[in-house]
């Protein structure tokens, strides 16, 4: 009986059969008798017999040892066998998907204080740490900071509420707390400028008052000095003080 | 009339028996089709061991193809006339390996 190739060749589906190497040289050579002509019908000779060709040609394609190749690259060698030759390195040198996952939760960490001493930190609680902000502990933070710059009248009573701010967050809020309270001290300083601004402009008023009681309302087109003197200006042999004498 | 002859025979030299002879290794040279690399033809020649992988995943079963006499016979088998059966030309030297024919 001559052999017929499959109506449904090819599939386009393939299956993957470990061969030892010890073993590799018989199997292929069983092979060798479907590049026969005499086994297959007429028909079915030509795509029999490149069908067989394809699959001698795959018999040195040694996919098990590159899928393995794939996994250990994809696993990552464990830094202790870094060093170890590629030809002596077993599959206990390389890390698990549990190696990988606990590596991974280890980067949460625990903190000895602060916001995070009983849970493990996330990245979305490092964001709301550059925030200055908690969730839990808190909310809201960033109000306080915004009641500081608005309702303030003074540097003093900002700064009392800034002493009162990091009293709290370091109970709860070490990390954004500090950055709060940068952003407070900031917010102080710029009261304690407007604060002296407003100072200097009525010592400004005030001077020009008592400017004005003593000359009268409009200033003199002269000054003092040359009231006092006249008009000749003074030079090395004539002063001020002689001509007064 | 009709006469019978019975001869009685004994080989001399009883040989060995084909089954108990070990099977000769061959090595097998697998091309490209110049028309198409997809599609492969392959040659069977004697094997010198010293062709043969001796480390490496493919070690015993493997051939390096980049030996002289290998590089040699597969230039020789590109460049010329040779086609597979149904004449395609053949290509490049693309793998070789140890074949135990039965």
């Amino acid at each position: 009986m001559r052999i017929v190739l499959p109506s449904n060749y090819p599939t386009g589906e393939c299956i993957l059969v470990p061969i030892d190497t010890g073993l590799a040289p018989l199997i292929a050579g069983m092979l060798q008798q479907f590049t026969e002509k005499r086994v297959w019908e007429q028909d079915s000779y030509h795509d029999g017999y490149l069908a067989i060709q394809g699959v001698i040609a795959a018999m040195t394609s040694n996919c098990t040892g590159a899928i393995v190749d794939e996994l250990r690259a994809f696993r990552g060698i464990k830094p202790e066998f870094a060093g170890t030759p590629i030809e002596e390195q077993t599959s206990d040198m390389f890390n698990s998907l549990n190696d990988l996952l606990q590596s991974t939760l280890a980067l949460r960490g625990i903190m000895d204080d602060g916001w995070f001493s009983d849970t493990y930190t996330t990245i979305k609680d490092v964001v709301q740490v550059t925030r200055g902000l908690d969730q839990t502990n808190a909310v809201g933070m960033w109000d306080t900071v915004k009641d500081l710059i608005i309702t303030s009248s003074s540097g003093a009573s900002i700064l009392t509420n800034i002493a009162d701010l990091l009293s709290d967050v370091s109970e709860t809020a070490v990390e954004g707390g500090l950055l709060t309270a940068l952003i407070a001290i900031e917010a102080s300083n710029a009261a304690i400028i407007q604060q002296q601004t407003l100072l200097q402009a009525s010592t400004y008023t005030t001077l020009n008052s008592i400017l004005a009681a003593l000359r009268g309302v409009d200033p003199p087109e002269d000054n003092i000095l040359q009231a006092i003197r006249g008009t000749t200006a003074s030079d090395e042999t004539r002063n001020v003080v002689e001509q007064l004498l | 009339m009709r006469y019978a002859v019975t001869f009685r025979a004994k080989d001399s030299d009883p040989g060995m028996p084909r089954s108990a002879l070990p099977p000769p290794n061959q090595a097998r040279l697998v091309f490209q089709l110049s028309s198409d690399a997809s599609i492969y033809e392959s040659v069977l020649i004697p094997l010198k061991s010293e062709w043969v992988d001796t480390s490496g995943p493919l070690a015993g079963f493997g051939i390096d193809i980049t030996q002289s006499d290998i590089d040699s016979l597969g230039d020789a088998i590109t460049d010329g006339l040779f086609t597979n059966p149904f004449a395609d030309d053949i290509g490049v030297l693309v793998s070789a390996h140890v074949e135990m024919t039965v």
